[in-house]
């Protein structure tokens, strides 16, 4: 039984694992290609001082990726899915205050303005529920297949 | 040390390296960005829905009440000088360009001024000779309400349907308000 429950766990921690990296990595390409276009992004939605948008247009594209990359190899596994935890709460602040503003601009999450998504509530859901996925493997042990596993059974092993 | 903390400290520095690797990368980039904006990005304008008419008749009664409405007109200053709503704001309306920035922010300083409820827009372009007139007041009531003015709702119909509706107006040589 407890060999059942660990083996759902190990495939639902790879299924979010994946997920949250596919998202992330996805998310992140089109704004380090374009960081202008970003910045662009970043200033409509009219939260932050014009100071901080470029370092937010610049550092944020990078997290992603890096948190992404380090899932789909599961290295630092739990603290990438928290610190996907805290951009989603940041996606979800700023959607939030954008649709309660009425501004009626493109969310920016995954392409430019031209392509980019409507800002409508189901952005909400859907970062939601990506924080939830986020939430479950920071609070879980990794999954075995990944790179924090197999460290730590070389450390027991050495 | 245990697993919270080590968690942390872990998210810390995959953030700090992010920022490393975001700046480095910026820093040798031919099309990379300055670290501090140095002229404000070309932001779209805030826009909002904006659905709001009032009949002649009704605006005629708020007029009645002292501090209860400031009026707005979105004819060319010609038009106003000639004949305007008793207490009316001018704020020309442009087919092409619009209220001109300087109006906007004049009218929505009057209205927190006065501290009014609501600021009706008028105002119909050409329509003299018996034609139906281009409205300009919902194109400017939009623009009030984009700016941020509370309580912004237009007439249709222009000045003659609120001299219809019993509201007193100035007339050229009255010795009326600017």
């Amino acid at each position: 039984m407890s060999a059942r429950i660990d083996l759902l766990k190990d495939g639902f921690g790879v299924v979010a694992r994946l997920i949250l990296a596919v998202v992330f990595v996805w998310a992140s390409w089109h704004k380090i290609l374009n960081p202008y276009d970003f910045g662009l992004q970043v200033a409509t939605y009219q939260i932050l001082p014009l100071e901080l948008v470029n370092l937010q247009a610049l550092i944020l594209p990078w997290a992603e990726i890096v948190v992404g990359l380090l899932l789909i190899v599961g290295l630092y596994t739990r603290a990438s899915a928290l610190l996907t935890c805290g951009m989603n709460v940041m996606f979800i602040t700023a959607i939030a205050i954008a649709l309660a503003n009425d501004l009626h601009l493109q969310c920016g999450c995954f392409a430019s303005s031209e392509a980019g998504e409507e800002m409508t509530v189901d952005l909400i859901y859907r970062d939601i529920g990506l924080f939830a996925l986020g939430a479950a493997l920071t609070v879980m042990r990794p999954d075995r297949l990944t790179l924090d596993r197999l460290l730590e059974r070389r450390r027991k092993h050495a | 040390m245990k697993t919270p903390y080590k968690v942390l400290i872990q998210a810390f520095a995959i953030t700090g390296a992010s920022a490393v690797l975001a700046l480095g990368t910026n820093a040798v980039r031919p099309d990379g960005i300055p670290l501090v904006a140095d002229i404000p990005y070309d932001i779209f304008a805030r826009c909002v829905d904006y659905d709001v008419q009032v009949a002649a008749a009704e605006a005629a009664d708020l007029a009645a009440v002292a501090g209860a409405v400031l009026y707005v007109d979105a004819r060319p200053a010609e038009d106003f000088a000639r004949e305007h709503v008793k207490g009316a704001l001018s704020a020309p309306y442009s087919v092409l360009f619009g209220a001109a920035n300087d109006d906007l922010a004049r009218v929505k300083a009057a209205a927190e001024k006065q501290s009014v409820a609501r600021v009706v827009a008028y105002g119909v372009l050409g329509g003299a000779d018996g034609g139906e007139g281009v409205e300009l007041a919902e194109h400017l009531a939009k623009q009030l309400a984009e700016v941020g003015i509370a309580g912004v709702e237009h007439v249709s119909g222009g000045l003659e349907a609120l001299k219809k509706g019993g509201v007193e107006t100035v007339q050229e040589g009255d010795g009326a308000e600017p």
